[in-house]
């Protein structure tokens, strides 16, 4: 195919961004993701050793950058918190969002790495949307380390225990969205909870205390987690000033089955109802205000977890703002800002936790097809911190968001 | 753009683990205690067995008279053929021609002594002669010439002998290794004759008392005189073929000791059988009180140690003077003992044992984690059966069999000092899931 005729058949395409810097871009971004990215999803926090883990809700670049709880934000998107979301969608899509993130601990380490919090497809069929997800949920990525000194028949010996958690806990879901007229849309999903858990206690005797060098003491089991998930929501559009959503989501009770030689029984824990809320007011003609607010009911897990260990209900609440008159180059850009406070579930070291997160970002649509983006890009950073009594750290948190097509 | 975005993501490059610094928060409660296994509760029998490998394959030879007390130690030296022509110049000849039909006339034999691992303070004599009788350079001792399975056969006098009497010489270690032997024709021409490899052999013994030497190499020097040219005599030498030292006394073994090296070596096998739960009221559970009855198994051992205690070998003068090193391999044909083949070492590399550490009293430690490990998954039937089955006899040896006429020695079962196994066990209480 010569030049020519590529630029003949892209002609149709307003605006276009040239293939190649769209494709540079991407790379560059898929390449940075893969370099900082493990095999699964690294842990970022000390509070992932709070009770099953770290909550991680599964929100794209916008959502975090609007400090928004995942529902009720304009346009039409594939987010696992919205399901009625992706009921406007007029293109297939494939959509994924990664997370690199920094943590600085108060008196510990630096610690950091990359997870893919949501990726997803869509397709729509008539006037309904079809959508298969995959989301995190909770993170358990976590060590804990402690000298010890045992007595041997030398002295004493000095010992290092360490103690760490490895894998994650995520969703994956399959949705239906549909409109209902032109001020109404619907969604549901269904699936189940997916990933597994590895639990590893080493003890390390300093290996010159006997003669031929002591072996580590090693302790590990590895569980597969299984459950279902069930989510529904509505969109509602009053006006063209407002757009209001809201979705509950139910979990049930999350098993994990030992595997792999690992001794003992199914352990089962009850997860909780959410209900989430929020809405986009349009302040002015490209200044939109984002609120929401969510509420979890862990209260069951509390007892699971021999008591004290949870909140029995989470708050989470937040907003900002995008102002959508910003262009690069002709092209929008839209610019966020928000804050948002989360309740965490569990407890860490006795006290209750609570993440709190100022954010900003933009979005760009690489490539559109007339009124159609076909490539878009949302990208936002938090600073945030973490407190649970004494316990404190801070975060720098990247999100990036890419979806294809999808209209 | 690209460049901002970069940026930004760049922010978690970083990959590492958040770590607490903080015991509490470890749900699982481990304790690590070490326990004592009296022989009896780990070792089912013990046998040990000399006669691993020959005089022979010892890198070095001996000479001893009445060295402290009466250790003898004589070295037996085999020749090989001399050069069956010698060039000459017949006379008036300006071109060599071969002679095959000269005539030995005498010769020298010719020693050369180890001056720096044995050498001696003052000037030693040393006595050489022609062996007159067949012998096996494999399994000649101080007794008997040949010792093979049906076909023993005794020196005519016990040490070597009787011998061709071929004199005494003088070595002075600080003057030089080489001792020279003067050979007469009789033997010369007896030795370059000689068919049978037996009786081209010399002994070499120290007619000095007190004095123990290492000899390093032998050679026959024989003058032949020509017989294309009578007038010319040629030295033609014959280098050994094999070599041996001979010893006595020569212990053998003990049941209340476990010996192990020596030329030829000695080793000592025990039959493992295990304990997999230590009961309340057994010596053991003494130590670890409220822990009993305590179970063990595979992940919980640690370190486990075959600890023996030195005993000084008898008589004195076997006690190693250098390194040696020992080695624990399980016997891999337990119905083949004590000539069943030995797998590979369980600590992966000998442990070498300086003479100090064989010393009445002090303690060697055998480490055998893996192999217990192993032996305590087959019992409790934790093993996969495609592992293949663990030997439940383990040899002592002290690798490269032999090494030299020493021996370590350390106390046998029953004994005041008896061997233990000391266990290293981790104990884990609480659960992993919270």
């Amino acid at each position: 195919m010569t030049r020519r005729a590529l630029n003949a058949r892209s002609a149709r395409i307003s605006r276009p961004v040239p293939f190649g810097r769209v494709a540079a871009v991407t790379l560059a971004l898929l390449v940075i993701g893969s370099g900082v990215a493990p095999g699964q999803a690294q842990a970022q926090s000390v509070f992932n050793s709070g009770g099953l883990g770290l909550q991680t809700d599964p929100m794209d670049a916008r959502a975090r950058g609007v400090g928004g709880v995942g529902v009720g934000l304009s346009g039409w998107q594939m987010l696992m918190t919205d399901p009625a979301a992706a009921a406007g969608l007029r293109l297939p899509s494939i959509s994924g969002t990664f997370q690199p993130s920094v943590t600085q601990v108060s008196g510990a380490p630096e610690a950091g790495g990359t997870r893919f919090p949501l990726v997803g497809t869509s397709y729509p069929f008539g006037r309904h949307v079809f959508t298969a997800q995959f989301g995190s949920l909770l993170d358990q990525e976590w060590a804990v380390t402690a000298e010890r000194l045992v007595d041997l028949a030398a002295g004493p010996t000095p010992a290092l225990d360490r103690y760490e958690s490895q894998g994650g806990i995520g969703q994956a879901r399959l949705g239906w969205a549909t409109r209902i007229g032109e001020q109404l849309a619907v969604g549901v999903g269904v699936g189940s909870l997916v990933g597994s858990v590895e639990r590893r206690f080493t003890r390390e005797l300093e290996s010159g205390a006997v003669e031929g060098g002591l072996e580590n003491f090693r302790q590990v089991g590895e569980w597969r987690v299984s459950g279902a998930t069930a989510i529904a929501g509505v969109n509602w559009f009053p006006s063209d000033l407002l757009h209001v959503g809201a979705s509950l989501e139910w979990v049930g009770d999350m098993t994990l089955a030992p595997v792999r030689g690992t001794e003992g029984v199914d352990r089962s824990y009850s997860m909780p109802l959410t209900l989430r809320t929020g809405g986009t007011f349009t302040l002015a003609p490209d200044v939109r205000l984002v609120m929401g607010v969510s509420r979890a009911d862990w209260s069951g897990v509390d007892g699971d977890l021999g008591g004290d260990a949870a909140r029995d209900v989470v708050w989470g609440y937040g907003g900002g703002v995008e102002w959508a008159r910003g262009t690069v180059r002709g092209r929008a850009f839209p610019l966020r800002m928000g804050y948002r406070v989360q309740e965490l579930p569990f407890h860490v070291r006795g006290e209750a936790a609570e993440e709190k997160a100022l954010s900003a970002g933009f979005g760009i649509n690489l490539a559109d097809a007339q009124d159609l983006p076909l490539a878009r890009l949302d990208l936002s950073v938090e600073r945030g911190s973490r407190d649970a009594g004494a316990l404190s750290e801070e975060y720098w948190r990247t999100t990036v968001s890419l979806r294809l097509a999808g209209g | 753009m690209a460049a901002l975005m970069v940026a930004l993501v760049g922010v978690g490059c970083t990959d590492a683990v958040p770590t607490l610094d903080d015991g509490d928060s470890i749900p699982v409660d481990a304790r690590t205690v070490e326990v004592i296994v009296p022989f009896s509760d780990f070792v089912e029998s013990m046998d040990v067995f000399a006669g691993f490998g020959s005089r022979s394959d010892a890198p070095a030879l001996h000479v001893a008279l009445d060295y402290e007390g009466d250790f003898q130690a004589r070295s037996l030296v085999r020749f090989g053929v001399l050069p069956r022509t010698v060039q000459v110049f017949p006379p008036g000849e300006t071109q060599t021609v071969a002679d095959s039909a000269y005539v030995p006339v005498g010769g020298r034999l010719v020693v050369t002594m180890d001056t720096i691992r044995f050498p001696t303070a003052e000037p030693v004599e040393l006595e050489a002669g022609a062996i007159l009788s067949e012998w096996d350079v494999v399994t000649a001792g101080w007794e008997a010439a040949v010792d093979t399975l049906g076909g023993v056969r005794m020196w005519d006098e016990p040490g070597g002998g009787p011998v061709r009497d071929l004199g005494r010489a003088m070595w002075n270690a600080q003057e030089g290794d080489t001792v020279v032997f003067a050979v007469d024709s009789v033997t010369a021409t007896a030795w370059a004759t000689e068919s049978n490899p037996a009786l081209r052999a010399a002994r070499i013994s120290s007619a000095t008392s007190g004095a123990l030497m290492e000899l390093r190499t032998a050679r026959f020097v024989a003058d032949v005189r020509s017989s294309v040219n009578p007038d010319t005599v040629v030295s033609i030498s014959a280098g050994a073929t094999g070599s041996t030292f001979i010893y006595s006394p020569e212990p053998g073994v003990s049941p209340t000791e476990i010996r192990i090296g020596g030329a030829p070596s000695r080793r000592a096998f025990l039959r493992f059988n295990l304990p997999t739960r230590f009961e309340p009221g057994s010596q053991v559970c003494q130590e670890l009180g409220d822990l009993c009855p305590l179970d063990i198994n595979p992940d919980r051992v640690i370190y486990a140690g075959l600890v023996l205690t030195g005993k000084g070998s008898e008589p004195a003068v076997f006690t190693p003077r250098d390194t040696i090193r020992m080695d624990a391999r399980p016997a891999l044909a337990e119905g083949r003992i004590p000539r069943s083949p030995l797998g590979s070492a369980i600590p992966a590399q000998p442990r070498p044992l300086l003479p100090d550490a064989l010393r009445e009293g002090r303690r060697v430690e055998v480490p055998i984690t893996a192999y217990v490990e192993s032996l305590l998954a087959q019992d409790l039937g934790l093993r996969d059966e495609e592992a293949g089955e663990v030997p439940r006899t383990v040899a002592l040896l002290s690798p490269f069999e032999p090494t030299g006429f020493t021996f370590a020695s350390f106390v046998g079962p029953g004994q005041e000092g008896e061997p233990f196994l000391r266990l290293i066990l981790t104990l884990s209480e609480g659960e992993l899931l919270p």
